[in-house]
C-alpha cells in the first residue's frame, strides 16, 4: 500500500512539476515585462501592456524573455541584456545608480527640504508672533474682543 | 470662400489684438480713458474674428473641402458628422486654434463681468489676456495656419494649388466620443488659468495686492479646475476606452502634462483661503499663480515639441521652440513683478501653531508641490539625462508610481486631517474628539481588509486612509446638520442641504475630497489586477475569477469608414450570464495604408470591470486572440469624477441666505431649554 502511494505522489510530483515550472515562469514573464518598453516605437508603453495591433516588437520581445528565463537567468542579468541588445531606454524606470539615482532620490530631497523649510518659516513666524504679542493685561482683553468678534464672523 | 474668409478673420484678429495690447498699454500710460475703452473693445473684437475663424473651419469641415490642407489631412468624406466637428481639434493648427478661441472667449467674459467693479485693474487685466492673446494670433497666423491650401510640389514651377478626391482621415484613435469631449475640456482647464494670472499681473503692476484679485478669480480658478479635472478624467476614459492595454493613467508625458498644472492649481486653491481669512501666504500665492500659468502654456510646449516621446505623437511639430520662449518672457516679466513688488506683499498675520488649519494647508501645498515636481523631474529626466550624460533613458510607469503612490497617500492623509484643524491653533482635546473615532475605525477597517486578502501594502494603506477621510467629513457633515437639526427644527437631511447651501464653499469642499476618497478606492483596486488570453473559435470558453467567457459568434462588419473583425462573447458569473460583450478589431480605410485599431468591450460594476480585448486572430481567421482583463473597482474612479463635478459646482455657488426656521414652541409657559451647538 505504502508503496503504491509512494509511487503516484511520485507520479503526481512529476506531472506536475513541469506546470509548476510554467506558472512561475509566467509569473516571472509578467513581472519583468513591466521592467521594459515595448520597443515598437509611438505607443510608449510597458511590454506587458502592449497589445495594439500589428505590434512589430512585442511577441519578439517576450519570446526573447522566455528564453533568457529558460537559460536560467537571474533578473538583472536579464535587464542587462536587454539593456546591451535593445538599448537603454528599453528599461522602463532608470536604474537607481549613478547619475540616474538622482532621478530616484531628488523628488523625495525636494519634499525633504521643502519640509524643513517650512518648518523653519514655521517657528521664524511663531518666533516674531511670540514677540508681538501683547502684555498679558492687555491680552486678556484682546481675548475677549475675539471671542465677541468671532460670533459676527462666519466660520469657513 | 470659407478659406479666405477664415484667413481674412485670423489677419484681422491678429491686427485688433496688436490694437488691444497696444491701446490698453498707451491709454494706461497717459492715463487716456478713451484708449482704454477702445483696448477694451478690439478685445471683444477679437473674440468675433477668432470666433468667426473656427466657425469657417468647422464649416470646412463639414463640407469636406480638401482644397485646405489641414481639412484633407484630418478627415475624409465618409468621416461621421460629430467627428468632422470634433476634427477641428483633431491636429496641429485647429487645436491651437481653438485654444486661442477659448482664451478669447473666457477674456471677453472677464472684461464684461469686472469691467466696472474693477476699473482701474481691468486694463491691465485685459493688456495680459490680449498679450497672451496675441501670441496665439500669431501662432495661427505665422506658424501653424489652419486655413493654408493644399498645394502639390514640382521641382520646375511653383506649389500649385490641389484637391485630393478624399482626405486621409481623422487618427482613427480619435474617433471616440470621449476625444470630442476630452480636449475641449481639458483646454478650458488650461486656459481658464490665464484669468487669475492676468489678475495677479495687474494686482501687482497697481500694487492692489490685497484679497480683492483673488476673490475676483476664485470662481475663475475653481472653474478652471474642475475643467481640467474633467479634461484629465476624460482623457482617462478615453485611454481605457481606446487604447486596449486594461488601464487608464500610463504617466505618458502628455498626461503628466495636463497633471502639473492640476497639482499646483489645486495646491493654490488651498492657500488661497489662507490668504482670504488670515492675509497669509501672499508672494506664495502669487508664485502659485505664476506657476500654474506657466505650466499650462508647458504642458503644450511638451505636446508639440516632441522634446519627450508621448503616445500624444500626433500632435507633434516644430513650433515648441515658440512655445519655450514664450514660457521664458512670461515667466521673467512675472517673475520681475514679483520681486518688485515684495515689499508690498508682507503678512498681514503669524504662525501661531504648527498644529493649525493655516499650517496643515501650508504642508497640503508643499505636498502637492513634491509631487508636481516628481512629475516633473520624471517627465524631463530623459531629456537631462541624454544632457549631461549623453545617454537617452527611459521613465515610465513602474518610477512614478513608486515616487507618487507614497506621496499621494500622504496627501490624502492631510485631505482628512486638514480640514478639521481649527485656525490659528488647534488644541490637543479638540485633536482627539475629531480624530480618535475615525482613526480607529479606519485601523479596525484596516485589519478586517487585510483579513479578507488587502495585503498589497500601498492598496491597504490607502483603502485605510480613504476610510478614515471618508469619516471625519461624514462626522463633519453629522455634527454641523445635527446641531443645525436641532436648532431650527429641520429634518437632518434638510438640515443636510441648508448646512450646505449656507456655506457652499466649505461643504462644496468637502464633497470634493469625497470625490478624491472613491478616487483613490478606484486606484487601490488596480493593485489587484490580472489578466489572461486565450485563442477563442466558437464555443471555446476561458475563465478569469468568477467570470467565464464563452465565444458565442464571430463576424465581420463593413462600414464606409471602417472594417472590423466583431466577436461576441457571453460572459457568465457563477455560472449565470450577466452580458453579451463585443470586442472588435477595426481597420479604418482612410488615407494610405489601412490604421488598425481595437475596440474593447467592458462589462462594469461597483465591485470590478471585464475588460475584453480582440488582440488578433489566428491564421485563417477561425479563432479570435481574446485577452481579458479582470480591473476590481474600476467604476469608482468615474464615479469620483462625477462627484468631484458636484462638488466643485456646489462650492462655486454663492452662499443662500435661508430664513432660519425657528423650532415650533411647545404651548407651555415653561421657558425654552437653550441649545448648545457646537462650530468647529
Amino acid at each position: 500500500m505504502r508503496r503504491v502511494f509512494r509511487k503516484v505522489a511520485l507520479i503526481t510530483i512529476l506531472a506536475a512539476t513541469p506546470l509548476m515550472r510554467a506558472a512561475d515562469r509566467d509569473e516571472r514573464v509578467r513581472e519583468l515585462s513591466s521592467k521594459f518598453i515595448c520597443i515598437c516605437g509611438g505607443c510608449n508603453q510597458l511590454l506587458m501592456n502592449c497589445n495594439h495591433l500589428g505590434c512589430p516588437s512585442r511577441e519578439g520581445m517576450l519570446k526573447d524573455l522566455r528564453r533568457q528565463i529558460d537559460q536560467g537567468k537571474d533578473d538583472n542579468a536579464i535587464l542587462a541584456y536587454f539593456a546591451e541588445k535593445y538599448g537603454t531606454t528599453v528599461l522602463s524606470a532608470p536604474p537607481a545608480s549613478g547619475f540616474n539615482l538622482t532621478a530616484w532620490v531628488m523628488p523625495f530631497a525636494a519634499l525633504f527640504i521643502g519640509a524643513l523649510a517650512a518648518i523653519y518659516f514655521l517657528r521664524q513666524f511663531r518666533t516674531r508672533w511670540a514677540d508681538t504679542q501683547p502684555s498679558p493685561d492687555l491680552a486678556k482683553y484682546q481675548g475677549k474682543v475675539e471671542e465677541e468678534l468671532k460670533k459676527f464672523t462666519p466660520e469657513d | 470662400m470659407a478659406a479666405q474668409l477664415g484667413q481674412f478673420a485670423l489677419a484681422l484678429a491678429w491686427v485688433v489684438t496688436a490694437y488691444s495690447v497696444v491701446a490698453s498699454i498707451l491709454g494706461i500710460r497717459f492715463k487716456h480713458d478713451k484708449l482704454i475703452a477702445s483696448g477694451r473693445n478690439a478685445a471683444l473684437g477679437t473674440t468675433v474674428c477668432i470666433t468667426t475663424a473656427i466657425i469657417c473651419l468647422g464649416y470646412l469641415f463639414a463640407v469636406s473641402d480638401f482644397s485646405v490642407k489641414y481639412i484633407a489631412a484630418h478627415s475624409n468624406r465618409d468621416l461621421p458628422f460629430y467627428f468632422k466637428i470634433s476634427s477641428i481639434w483633431g491636429g496641429q493648427e485647429g487645436s491651437l486654434l481653438f485654444w486661442g478661441w477659448l482664451l478669447t472667449v473666457y477674456s471677453s467674459l472677464v472684461i464684461m463681468q469686472n469691467w466696472r467693479k474693477h476699473s482701474s485693474m481691468m486694463p491691465y487685466v485685459t493688456a495680459v489676456l490680449m498679450t497672451t492673446s496675441l501670441f496665439f494670433t500669431s501662432m495661427h497666423l505665422f506658424a501653424v495656419n489652419p486655413f493654408n491650401q493644399t498645394v502639390i510640389l514640382s521641382s520646375q514651377t511653383s506649389p500649385l494649388p490641389f484637391v485630393p478626391r478624399d482626405g486621409s482621415g481623422l487618427n482613427p484613435l480619435l474617433q471616440d466620443a470621449y476625444m470630442v469631449i476630452h480636449p475641449p475640456m481639458l483646454y478650458l482647464g488650461f486656459v481658464g488659468f490665464a484669468v487669475p494670472f492676468a489678475f495677479a499681473m495687474a494686482a501687482m503692476v497697481t500694487k492692489q495686492l490685497g484679497d480683492t484679485w483673488i476673490r475676483t478669480t476664485r470662481r475663475w480658478t475653481m472653474v478652471a479646475w474642475m475643467f481640467l479635472s474633467i479634461g484629465i478624467l476624460l482623457g482617462g476614459k478615453w485611454a481605457y476606452h481606446e487604447l486596449g492595454w486594461g488601464g487608464f493613467w500610463a504617466w505618458d508625458p502628455v498626461e503628466n502634462a495636463s497633471l502639473m498644472p492640476w497639482l499646483i492649481g489645486t495646491a493654490f486653491l488651498h492657500s488661497v483661503m489662507v490668504q482670504e481669512k488670515k492675509g497669509m501666504l501672499k508672494v506664495w500665492n502669487i508664485v502659485l499663480v505664476i506657476m500654474t500659468y506657466i505650466m499650462s502654456i508647458f504642458g503644450t510646449f511638451l505636446t508639440r515639441s516632441g522634446v519627450v516621446n508621448s503616445v500624444h505623437a500626433f500632435a507633434q511639430s516644430s513650433i515648441g521652440g515658440y512655445f519655450a520662449a514664450f514660457i521664458v518672457i512670461a515667466l521673467s516679466a512675472a517673475l520681475y513683478l514679483l520681486f518688485d513688488r515684495l515689499p508690498y506683499l508682507k503678512s498681514e498675520n503669524q504662525m501661531e501653531s504648527i498644529v493649525s488649519r493655516e499650517s496643515s494647508f501650508m504642508f497640503n501645498n508643499l505636498v502637492l508641490l513634491a509631487a508636481c515636481f516628481a512629475v516633473f523631474w520624471g517627465t524631463m529626466f530623459p531629456v537631462i539625462s541624454e544632457a549631461v550624460k549623453g545617454v537617452k533613458i527611459t521613465v515610465g510607469a513602474p518610477f512614478f508610481n513608486k515616487v507618487n503612490v507614497p506621496i499621494a497617500i500622504f496627501l490624502m492623509f492631510l485631505t482628512g486631517v486638514g480640514p478639521l484643524l481649527a485656525w490659528r491653533k488647534a488644541s490637543t482635546n479638540s485633536l482627539k474628539r475629531n480624530f480618535l473615532w475615525p482613526a480607529v475605525i479606519a485601523l479596525a477597517a484596516g485589519v478586517v481588509l487585510y483579513a479578507r486578502g488587502v495585503q498589497h501594502f500601498y492598496a491597504w494603506l490607502s483603502l485605510v486612509m480613504s476610510i478614515f477621510v471618508a469619516l471625519t467629513i461624514a462626522r463633519e457633515f453629522y455634527k454641523g446638520a445635527k446641531a443645525r437639526s436641532v436648532g431650527t427644527g429641520e429634518t437632518f437631511i434638510e438640515a443636510v442641504v441648508n448646512l450646505t447651501l449656507r456655506n457652499t464653499r466649505r461643504y462644496g469642499g468637502y464633497i470634493v475630497h469625497v470625490a478624491f476618497v472613491l478616487l483613490f478606492i478606484g486606484w487601490s483596486g488596480q493593485a489587484f489586477t490580472t489578466d489572461g488570453s486565450s485563442e477563442m473559435g466558437v464555443g471555446d470558453t476561458m475563465s478569469i475569477r468568477e467570470y467565464t467567457l464563452r465565444m458565442e459568434k464571430l463576424g465581420i462588419e463593413d462600414t464606409p469608414n471602417y472594417s472590423s473583425d466583431k466577436a461576441t462573447v457571453g460572459l457568465f458569473a457563477y455560472g449565470n450570464k450577466v452580458a453579451n460583450l463585443f470586442p472588435e478589431r477595426r481597420v479604418y480605410k482612410a488615407g494610405q495604408e489601412p490604421q488598425p485599431t481595437s475596440e474593447v468591450a467592458i462589462y462594469s460594476t461597483v465591485r470590478n470591470d471585464v475588460y475584453v480585448v480582440f488582440a488578433g486572430a489566428t491564421p485563417g481567421g477561425k479563432k479570435a486572440i481574446i485577452q481579458v482583463f479582470y480591473n476590481p473597482l474600476t467604476m469608482w474612479v468615474w464615479i469620483g469624477g462625477i462627484v468631484l463635478v458636484i462638488g466643485t459646482l456646489i462650492a462655486l455657488l454663492p452662499n443662500k441666505k435661508t430664513p432660519i426656521r425657528k423650532r415650533q414652541q411647545p404651548e407651555s409657559l415653561e421657558e425654552p431649554k437653550k441649545v448648545e451647538t457646537s462650530v468647529s
